[in-house]
């Protein structure tokens, strides 16, 4: 594929148009009808800045905070259970969209959030619960997602307007608008939610009906990214994709260690998912920045109660989802959606046929007892399709 | 801006210019198209510029912007599309005896966008998932059902005996 598209790699047949000296024209008149707007426009932040408080406030009746290499969050489950197998079922769509993927989980895998794709055009978000699905008619009609459901069924997520993101809560029928513009990415039991603001900061609503407060972040980052939170309202993200970073419920925050690479610091590492003080996310020896990024992506687990890191193996991708007991969900080096367990790797079955690139099937989500799975498989028409797993 | 300032950013889009315009044609496959987003993307970054120049790569930030540029005009070009609630499947390329390379632009051209820019990004550029995803904003789940839905769509759109491999 590769050599396929490079062949392409030559410049318009048409003359060129760009013209330097007009841009720098162009953006100094943008400038200029910015610099008029702009005062306005600050003095509202400030306003909206002294009511949010812009600190990181302490959740009501959290569990206690997992300290790194300290001590460790209460476990929410007992003793793992055993898993061997897992059989994949299609879950059902309305309106007979012809594709549909799910996007997240809760920790029970009663819920189930995804969008499908209308016939006629566009995303729908959607939830499945007790075998049944309803659309969630999130306002906006360019592309909508939902990135996280608690066990309540809270579902959080963002749709997309012409000015960009915003974030949505969903209960029950209800839809709650979290602020102007931003989006939502998880959200915990206790109903904490994290996002971004879409500005380059992360943020965190203590309830739905709360207003965002910025997360604390070194002045020298200039995209903050939260994407996770546990149980006990500790954050997991990145500064510049490039630096994995911890929020913990006390209101501390610090750079998580780097993983090893080859027993060298990795250059770049990142948090993606965190379950009961297992952590998941990414790192590279090379950095994003480095051209053209031949250096391969590892898969990575932190444990929070000992602060190691190790590579997972087995994956070729980063985990899509981590569950109470460290086990992860991802596409094995053949391509294989398989579940980890720290036993042998256990590969999930597809609708159809396999490809060795891990896009043909993707389990998106885990269950704590590691018995629901939930994601996307191609069907015989390489139509992506919402599925679950039951394992036993 | 200051004039030094001033005179690196000329010097440096200058000899960027070519290297932009081929990334913005094998996403938009056309040429004018192509020159529109180069243009809108280092007038963007003139405004940046203070903030650009101390990045630790400027020209992967610079490809950034222009492929979040091209995204976007997506996003807008949806609001049009869903007014007609319909998105009409795109008809495979004729077999016209041209070349292989422009039968391929042309199959591109017709791959929804967001598709094409995972295409790109991870078989021209060779990016990892993780870099793609970083670059476009979205989670490495979404692009890889990009780059799946991407490549069964150009599958079904070139002639047999262009081989799209698996």
């Amino acid at each position: 594929m590769t050599e396929l598209l490079r062949s392409l790699d030559d410049e318009p047949d048409t003359p060129s148009t760009v013209d330097v000296r007009r841009a720098i024209a162009t953006a100094r008149r943008t400038r200029r009808v910015r610099r008029g707007v702009t005062g306005a426009g600050a003095a509202v932040v400030t306003v909206a800045a002294s009511l949010a408080g812009f600190t990181l406030t302490r959740p009501t009746a959290a569990p206690p905070p997992p300290v790194l290499a300290t001590s460790a969050p209460q476990p929410s489950v007992a003793a793992a259970p055993t898993v061997t197998r897992c059989a994949i079922s299609r879950l059902p769509v309305p309106d007979k969209a012809p594709m549909a993927l799910v996007t997240a989980a809760d920790p029970t895998g009663a819920w189930i959030a995804g969008r499908i794709y209308p016939k006629s055009g566009g995303y729908q978000a959607v939830l499945w619960h007790d075998g049944t699905v309803a659309k969630v008619m999130l306002p906006g009609d360019l592309e909508e997602a939902l990135r996280d459901v608690n066990s309540s069924g809270t579902a959080v997520g963002w749709s997309y307007t012409e000015d960009g993101p915003v974030p949505y809560a969903y209960r029950n029928g209800e839809i709650t608008k979290l602020a102007a513009s931003g989006s939502a990415l998880g959200i915990n039991d206790a109903g904490r939610i994290v996002g971004d603001d879409d500005e380059g900061n992360a943020v965190v609503w203590e309830s739905v009906g709360a207003k965002p407060s910025r997360l604390p972040a070194p002045s020298s980052a200039k995209t903050v990214q939260a994407r996770a939170i546990d149980l006990d309202g500790t954050v997991v993200g990145s500064l510049d994709l490039s630096i994995p970073y911890i929020w913990l419920p006390d209101g501390t925050h610090r750079r998580m260690p780097m993983p090893e690479i080859d027993g060298k610091p990795a250059a770049i590492a990142q948090a993606f998912d965190i379950r009961n003080g297992w952590v998941t996310g990414m790192a590279s020896t090379k950095s994003f920045k480095d051209s053209r990024g031949s250096a391969p992506v590892h898969a990575v687990r932190w444990n929070l109660r000992t602060g190691e890191s190790e590579l997972v193996g087995e994956l070729q991708y980063p985990a899509d989802a981590v569950n109470a007991y460290g086990w992860q969900v991802g596409n094995d080096r053949k391509g294989y959606p398989v579940l980890i367990t720290g036993e042998k790797p256990i590969r999930l079955p597809g609708l159809a046929k396999h490809r060795a690139d891990g896009t043909a099937t993707i389990a998106s989500t885990l269950s704590d007892d590691g018995r629901i799975i939930a994601g996307q498989s191609d069907d015989t028409t390489n139509t992506i399709q919402a599925v679950m797993w039951r394992c036993r | 801006m200051r004039d030094g300032a001033e005179e690196e950013y000329v010097e440096y889009v200058t000899a960027r210019v070519p290297v932009l315009r081929r990334l913005a044609y094998v996403l938009t496959g056309d040429g004018h198209r192509a020159d529109d987003l180069v243009q809108q993307t280092i007038t963007t970054l003139y405004l940046k510029w203070q903030r650009a120049r101390a990045a630790d790569n400027l020209d992967a930030y610079v490809r950034t912007m222009l492929i979040r540029g091209y995204v976007d005009e997506k996003r807008l070009a949806w609001s049009k599309v869903r007014l007609f609630r319909h998105l009409p499947e795109p008809e495979p390329v004729e077999e016209t005896g041209a070349e292989d390379r422009t039968i391929l632009r042309a199959a591109l051209r017709r791959v929804p966008r967001q598709q094409r820019a995972v295409l790109v990004l991870r078989f021209f550029y060779d990016l990892p998932v993780d870099e793609v995803a970083g670059i476009l904003g979205c989670t490495a789940g979404t692009v890889k059902s990009h780059t799946s839905r991407g490549l069964a769509t150009l599958r079904r759109l070139l002639p047999p005996r262009i081989e799209v491999p698996r």
